[in-house]
């Protein structure tokens, strides 16, 4: 049953977003989206339309030896029974030397607290986000950011 | 020996007597350490603890309270910069002794035909009520005097609760003095012989008990110094010894809030044979006392606005009701004609 | 000091008040919030305070040494933070539990269920002054902590769930003291409690229609948990992507639909109730058989077999030292106590993990101290507190 809304909201999903991105299934009640940054915001307001009402996670990975940094936005539903068993991983690439990225804050209000604690922890600046500052680290903390890579732990 | 005895028969005289041994100074301290201890645990025996037992363990801890006061006197008095120091520093005394002030005109048993009141008056009532007022001012006074904003919204809390339960009090005070026909609190004592005030007028007994209660910050109105929002309402920055002084003033105020009750309502110490008057309004006193700090173990705080809402939908009516009640059995012909 | 609120149009008649971390009202975390007479016009959360950096330890930790790592997120809830990572771990080696040990796992996580939503009403209690209310759930919590060392040797901070299974089996005569635990429970719950807090006037008095949270408001904010159950949201996902044993175990989702503060109370007097539910079925179904997957089982020493056999201990194999699963991206969700959970790992087929992310409910729920405050009496901020259950250090991880 589960695999089969899942193939659905597949086929619904390459429909209505086309050439603009790549969908593809992982595994079972995983769907990716991974887009370009400029489509970004067009491939939400797709999503929340078609059911996908919150997000749960804002995912920053950094990968030093591509130069690249990794968000991703992990999406479901909860009004939605269906689109609620699946989990959408939109997924994004911007530059680890200048990261800005732009914020989803005005088609999911819930990734508020979350995009924030990626400003602070990993560097991000999101734009259009109503309040870029730090969440969980002091004020005056200047350093690299902690979830970086070349951050390293002393023992 | 004629030191001795002009020593003896000034302080057995019933104006030194009252306001110093009983129901006096001395007597207040004894009770308020047994009171506090018994709050403790009477709280703890309802939680499934033990409470205070470190203290003279043998007699269950009965002493903690004397221990507290001790660490009290030895703990650093802080006093902050930018405190208004004279204010800060007074305020907790001069509350302490207002707070005393009503027993000069509470009378407490009967010897042989006389009267145990300090000051005989004939609108002794209306006294200790007055005196009793000015207690919430130097409570405020501390709040403000502490520049601190957790104290300061404290004292206005204890601001507004005191425009809500001050009238209800007045009324239901007048409505007993108008069943029995007189300010004079000795009067009033002595025309319940037969019959309490509490059980011909119980609207006025209960809207008299609850505006006491809310008076002298006892659960469910312990709002001034609810300490789990603000760290202790007007209290917050006293330490070492003001603290011990300022945490006895509500206490204080119950006692001699208790004393009017009982002999407004309860009959003073009547059934009472003559040296034993005394034995007996004690009694009574700590029987109501131990039932207000009792209410701490069940109910919550109640919120500021509602119990405003109590004071001036409830309270406010019923004493009107209450007053009422006493003119008509005032026009049906008195106690005895009824 | 950046942290601050933006400028107010009346500064002169506003307190600006910082109700900080030295505050019996505010647990580990602090907030700013200006006053105008009883209302608070705005309110801030400040977290931080209790930060430990999980995610960035868990990237020079090795995969066995993970689990007491995300266990000390919530210490409360450490099973549900357990099965949370041991279900990632495993969609990436690619096996399963066998059905003892699921059983188990899900034994343990009901456990911790009900001890949490007591620690919740204790917490709840005291904020709105009723000290009674405080001891109670504190001291009713005992049973169920002593039920749980029976099973796994601690009180608190369990460790028992490991990829492939658990550590430990059920001792004789468990059954027995578990059923008493919980008709103790039981007991407390439907007659003490209702008649001291939930039934008391004060008690409905603060709670009733304070702080409500419309089901839209809950769906757009992203709130977890019995919050949202009582916003008339029907979301648990126990039920919506069914894990350990759940599938084959019957039980109700609580929800409420007016949203206020009681609401949410009373969902979790009535998950309480569905935990007792799912508990006597578990021990009435507890299926017989291995509490390991055998690819493990056959990887220990013979020693350690033959205790195992006797005792029903299981000792680490040494393999654990040096797993390396697949490399690969898993998302996990379960239902912890306060509500939903997500893992989520990217393995590179190392040592250790190349990132682990972990979002907890209290990070969630976090944004309801500003929506729900802001325009609120001040009285009303520890009522709207005690009933959002938010845990300090499980939102700062």
């Amino acid at each position: 049953m589960s695999v089969n809304t899942a193939d659905k909201i597949f086929e619904d999903l390459k429909l209505m977003i086309g050439p603009e991105a790549q969908v593809s299934i992982p595994s079972p009640n995983r769907l990716v989206i991974t887009a370009n940054i400029d489509k970004l915001e067009f491939i939400a307001n797709l999503l929340k339309n078609y059911g996908f009402d919150h997000v749960k996670s804002v995912t920053a990975i950094d990968y030093p030896m591509k130069n690249v940094i990794e968000i991703s936005y992990l999406i479901s539903s909860f009004s939605n029974l269906d689109l609620s068993k699946t989990i959408l991983i939109l997924k994004t690439f911007i530059d680890r030397n200048k990261p800005t990225s732009k914020s989803l804050y005005k088609v999911w209000p819930s990734v508020e607290f979350l995009e924030r604690e990626a400003y602070d922890l990993m560097g991000i600046l999101f734009e259009g986000h109503p309040e870029n500052a730090p969440l969980i680290l002091p004020e005056d903390y200047k350093g690299i950011r902690p979830l970086r890579k070349d951050f390293k732990l002393t023992k | 020996m004629e030191i001795i005895n002009l020593i003896l028969s000034m302080l057995l005289h019933p104006s030194i007597f009252v306001p110093l041994i009983f129901p006096g100074l001395i007597t207040i301290l004894i009770v308020i350490i047994l009171l506090i201890w018994a709050e403790r645990k009477i709280a703890a025996k309802i939680q499934m603890r033990i409470g205070p037992l470190y203290v003279t363990r043998r007699l269950g801890g009965i002493l903690q309270l004397l221990a507290d006061l001790l660490r009290y006197m030895f703990a650093e008095l802080i006093i902050s910069k930018e405190s208004d120091k004279l204010m800060f520093i007074a305020s907790p005394i001069i509350a302490l002794t207002v707070t005393l002030l009503p027993l000069a005109v509470i009378p407490a048993g009967s010897l042989l035909g006389i009267e145990l009141v300090a000051l005989k008056t004939s609108i002794g009532l209306l006294a200790a009520l007055t005196l009793s007022s000015l207690t919430p001012i130097f409570i405020i006074v501390m709040g403000w005097a502490s520049n601190n904003k957790f104290a300061l919204i404290g004292s206005l809390r204890e601001g507004y609760l005191m425009i809500s339960y001050e009238v209800p009090m007045y009324l239901s005070a007048l409505s007993v003095a108008i069943l029995h026909g007189s300010l004079d609190i000795v009067n009033i004592v002595n025309n319940q012989q037969r019959i309490w005030t509490a059980l011909i007028n119980p609207f006025a007994a209960f809207s008299f008990f609850t505006s006491m209660i809310m008076s002298t910050s006892r659960f469910p109105f312990e709002i001034t110094e609810s300490d789990s929002e603000l760290v202790a309402g007007p209290y917050t920055e006293y330490s070492s010894i003001l603290y011990g002084l300022v945490m006895g003033v509500p206490y204080m105020r119950l006692y001699v809030f208790t004393l009017l009750f009982v002999n407004l309502f309860l009959g003073g110490w009547y059934p009472a044979i003559n040296g034993f008057s005394s034995i007996i309004l004690i009694l009574k006193v700590l029987v109501i006392l131990l039932f207000s700090v009792f209410l701490r173990s069940v109910y919550p705080r109640y919120r500021l606005d509602q119990a405003i809402r109590i004071g001036w939908h409830s309270l406010f009516v019923l004493s009107l009701i209450s007053i009422i009640l006493s003119l008509l059995i005032i026009g049906c012909g008195g106690i005895s004609g009824c | 000091m950046k942290m601050v609120l933006p400028k107010s149009q009346n500064s002169e008649k506003e307190i600006e008040l910082f109700i900080g971390p030295q505050h019996p009202a505010s647990g580990h975390m602090r907030f700013i919030g200006r006053v105008d007479g009883d209302i608070f016009t705005k309110f801030i959360p400040d977290p931080g305070w209790v930060h430990r950096g999980i995610e960035k330890i868990a990237e020079n930790r090795k995969w066995i040494q993970i689990i007491p790592l995300v266990e000390r997120a919530a210490i409360l809830d450490a099973a549900n933070m357990n099965i949370g990572y041991v279900i990632a771990l495993e969609k990436l080696l690619d096996i399963e539990a066998p059905p003892r040990a699921q059983y188990l796992r899900t034994l343990l996580c009901e456990i911790n269920r009900i001890t949490s939503h007591l620690y919740g009403f204790g917490i709840a209690g005291i904020m709105i002054g009723s000290s009674t209310f405080y001891m109670w759930p504190f001291a009713d919590r005992e049973p169920l902590i002593d039920i749980a060392q029976l099973i796994t040797g601690s009180r608190l901070t369990y460790s028992y769930m490991i990829p492939g299974g658990v550590r430990r089996d059920l001792p004789q005569g468990f059954k027995e003291k578990a059923l008493k635990a919980l008709k103790y429970i039981e007991r407390r719950l439907n007659n003490d409690y209702f008649r001291l807090f939930f039934d008391n006037p004060v008690t409905k008095a603060r709670y009733k229609g304070v702080g409500v949270l419309k089901k839209d408001d809950a769906i757009k904010l992203g709130i977890v948990g019995p919050n949202l159950r009582a916003s008339n949201v029907k979301y648990d996902v126990r039920k919506v992507e069914p894990y350990a044993a759940y599938s084959e175990l019957e039980f109700d989702i609580a929800y409420r639909e007016e949203g206020d503060c009681y609401a949410r109370l009373m969902v979790r007097v009535e998950e309480i109730r569905q935990s007792i539910k799912i508990i006597r079925q578990i021990l009435n179904k507890m299926p017989q058989g291995p509490i390991i997957h055998k690819k493990y089982e056959r990887l220990i020493s013979l020693k350690k077999l033959e205790e195992y056999q006797k005792t029903g201990v299981f000792g680490l194999p040494a393999i654990f030292a040096t797993l390396r699963p697949p490399a690969g991206e898993v998302i996990s969700r379960v239902e912890a106590a306060r509500g939903e959970l997500i893992f989520h790992i990217i393995s590179t087929g190392d040592l250790r993990p190349y990132r682990l992310r972990m979002v907890t409910p209290s990070f969630r729920n976090m944004v309801l101290f500003r929506e729900l405050i802001s325009g609120a009496r001040v009285m009303d901020f520890p009522a709207i507190y005690g009933s959002i259950d938010y845990f300090p250090p499980e939102s700062d991880r």
